[in-house]
């Protein structure tokens, strides 16, 4: 009886803790996708990309398969292709950031967090234009 | 059983203090990019994902940057006619179509909203006497629009229950004042769902 009551307040404790301490943290990172345009000796121009990983949970629902680049006259088009290996619906949001040769990001904070609704293991492809023709690298962020 | 009720005591009271650094009124700058809706209602991400489809699809439309590859068109952005049920501040959406444009450095933009100020600076550098003739700016060299984009903003709201279903669809066009034919046209859908829960929140 003694161990029973004990064990029920520690229970209770503990539960209202996590209750309490889960309902305000929410993890906010996710994938970021990069891709900086270079230029091989020959002069042909090709797109370098890397993804990086920092929520892994989102990483097991959302995989990058594809990024395509083409340029619309002077303007770097950037196009992620995102398949949900999730049998439910995802909600989430992504967002472009674009950066000149130097590195410098162009129109910082312009480009807004955009949601997306992603069914059952379907693919989508987000899109995005460079707001000019400097821009050289971009990065996506993709997150909850 | 005195100590095992003190050890509830003092985790529940612990667990009180966590929660409480949960509760109450907390002011906080946000993120103005962000997507996170509050309400159905016509929000600011709204606006920023409407006017981010239309200014990607206007510079990469093939069409569009043939006519602005030798020289920059000049635009007017006309007043977004708001068929919904709701008031909206259209005129801030067209800045920031309008402004996005500007900065990517392939359009002139005129603005009709300020010709009143612009006559009457006119008027006072010609009529006062304070400003130099030869420095007066003089009429009738402004450029006009060769193209007008408009604008329409719809909604269907549907509620069954506890569930609201807001669908929101805004289209825009861009007409050749020259030929009067519609060069370019996008739209942008949005669906908003809120569900009320039980509990009434």
């Amino acid at each position: 009886m003694h161990r029973r009551i004990k064990g029920m307040a520690l229970g209770a404790g503990v539960a209202a803790c996590l209750a309490g301490v889960s309902g305000c943290i929410q993890k906010t990172s996710g994938t970021e996708v990069v891709g900086v345009m270079t230029t091989a000796p020959d002069g042909t121009s090709e797109l370098s990309r890397a993804v990086i990983v920092n929520n892994t949970k989102l990483a097991r629902h959302i995989q990058v398969v594809d990024v395509r680049h083409e340029y619309a006259g002077d303007l770097l088009k950037a196009s992620l292709t995102l398949t949900s290996k999730y049998e439910g619906t995802l909600q989430f949001q992504y967002k472009f950031a674009w950066f000149n040769d130097a590195g410098l990001e162009v129109n910082p904070d312009t480009d807004a967090w955009t949601p997306v609704v992603l069914h059952g293991n379907e693919t989508r492809t987000v899109q995005g234009v460079a707001p000019g023709p400097e821009v050289k690298a971009f990065k996506v962020n993709i997150r909850n | 059983m005195k100590r095992v009720t003190g050890i509830g005591m003092v985790v529940i009271a612990g667990a009180l203090v966590l929660t409480a650094g949960c509760m109450g009124t907390k002011v906080q700058y946000g993120d103005a990019t962000s997507a996170e809706p509050l309400s159905t209602d016509f929000g600011s991400s709204d606006l920023q994902q409407i006017a981010a489809t239309m200014v990607d699809s206007l510079l990469a439309d093939p069409g569009v940057r043939a006519a602005s590859t030798a020289r920059k068109p000049v635009l007017l952005v006309d007043k977004v006619k708001n068929k919904t049920l709701q008031h909206i501040d259209t005129e801030s959406l067209t800045d920031s179509i309008r402004t996005k444009l500007i900065q990517s450095g392939k359009f002139s933009f005129i603005d009709r909203t300020t010709d009143q100020s612009a006559l009457d600076e006119f008027n006072a550098q010609k009529e006062s006497g304070l400003v130099d003739p030869a420095k007066a700016v003089p009429m009738g060299t402004q450029s006009g629009a060769e193209y007008i984009l408009t604008a329409n903003l719809a909604q269907i709201e549907q509620q069954v229950g506890s569930k609201t279903d807001v669908y929101y669809k805004f289209t825009m066009n861009l007409k050749n004042l020259r030929t009067g034919i519609l060069d370019w046209a996008n739209e942008k859908e949005i669906r908003k769902v809120a569900t009320r829960s039980w509990l009434g929140r």
